[in-house]
């Protein structure tokens, strides 16, 4: 066990409604239809927030399995009211994403030590599909934590507040990760912005 | 008050679509994007982004994944409610003695509780002198007889 599986006890002391609180202690008693209900209402969630952040299948299939594991192991010593248990899967889903993130830069500076611009088919997409794949390029060369946050935002549909849970910082710093991964994200896509946006 | 500054820090942080500001902050945003001449260019700004980001499609999940989860779940979750659960009792001692005091933290209780048993020793062991004053002579008859001579008792050997 990692600190990523006692995330939920940095949250704030007040006492939170969570959906998942019941299900969560049915789970720690081995009740299978409760481990089938939360799968299915946070699997595919966790796996878009690791594909997001990865970029591959692979790694993101591996990731919401680890995630879930913990959560399995976690279980039993879950304390209702203290955090939600579906902020606390979005926390150690992006710690696991931050590892696996991290091992492949380590490989990639031993391996390849040119720097690969992130988009380099941006001038050449044609089709909608092509715009996705630079705008995953864009995302992925992004700095992880504003990459995080505007996943987590836009794609997953937090709330501010539950983003800022997710991340471990305050709704100010929130909104400042988003507004400079926005600014990169522009930056990025800008010579083709036109081009792109004519295909969609 | 949505202010120009504002409006323009929300959109730069969400973007475009009112359902992605914060809930606290989207009456007054959307009021001010109603309202307000300047916000046409903001929102303009972000629409292209937007626009963008939106072309990335869901992911799907792979086949299997489910099946993986939850057998791992199978495996995890009843072995661990299949280990026995510690004893209780402690647990229900402290409990038991918490609530005499709730307010209190758990060591004012058992500081109470240790005063108490130190009290009844001090009394028991003196009890029996209070309620028969001879037994008490008697004690200290033997205290007397065994102790050592000082130079008062040997002033006074005849």
């Amino acid at each position: 066990m990692t600190d990523d599986d006692s995330a939920g006890l940095t949250f704030s002391p007040a006492i939170i409604d969570d959906p998942d609180a019941e299900l969560v202690t049915r789970v720690a008693q081995g009740d299978q239809a409760a481990c089938r209900e939360l799968v299915q209402r946070h699997l595919k969630s966790t796996f878009s927030l690791a594909r997001r952040m990865l970029g591959n299948d692979a790694d993101a299939e591996d990731v919401a399995q680890e995630t879930f594991l913990r959560a399995w192991r976690h279980a039993p010593r879950w304390e209702p009211g203290r955090a939600r248990f579906e902020t606390w899967l979005y926390r150690v889903t992006l710690n696991l994403c931050y590892d696996r993130l991290r091992r492949r830069r380590e490989v990639t500076m031993e391996v390849m030590p040119e720097v690969t611009d992130p988009t380099p088919s941006v001038i050449e997409v044609h089709h909608r599909r092509d715009v996705a794949t630079a705008v995953q390029g864009a995302l992925a060369a992004l700095p992880e934590r504003q990459r995080a946050a505007l996943v987590l935002c836009h794609y997953q549909g937090l709330t501010n507040i539950q983003a800022a849970e997710a991340l471990t910082v305050s709704v100010e710093a929130l909104e400042s990760l988003l507004a400079r991964g926005r600014r990169a994200l522009k930056a990025a896509l800008a010579d083709s912005a036109g081009d792109l946006l004519g295909k969609l | 008050m949505m202010t120009e500054e504002r409006f323009r820090i929300l959109i730069e942080a969400y973007g475009a679509a009112p359902e992605r500001w914060p809930e606290a902050e989207r009456l007054a945003a959307a009021r001010f994007a109603a309202t307000d001449p300047s916000a046409h260019a903001i929102l303009e700004e972000a629409l292209q982004l937007d626009g963008l980001m939106g072309a990335l499609p869901t992911p799907d999940m792979p086949l299997g994944l489910i099946d993986k989860v939850l057998e791992s779940a199978a495996v995890e979750t009843l072995a661990a409610a299949a280990v026995p659960k510690p004893v209780p009792a402690p647990e229900g001692f402290w409990r038991n003695l918490r609530a005499l005091w709730p307010l209190a933290p758990r060591w004012a209780p058992m500081s109470v509780l240790a005063g108490a048993t130190a009290l009844g020793m001090v009394v028991g062991l003196n009890l029996q002198s209070i309620m028969s004053p001879e037994a008490g002579l008697y004690a200290a008859n033997e205290q007397v007889a065994f102790r050592f001579p000082d130079d008062q008792d040997l002033a006074n050997l005849p």
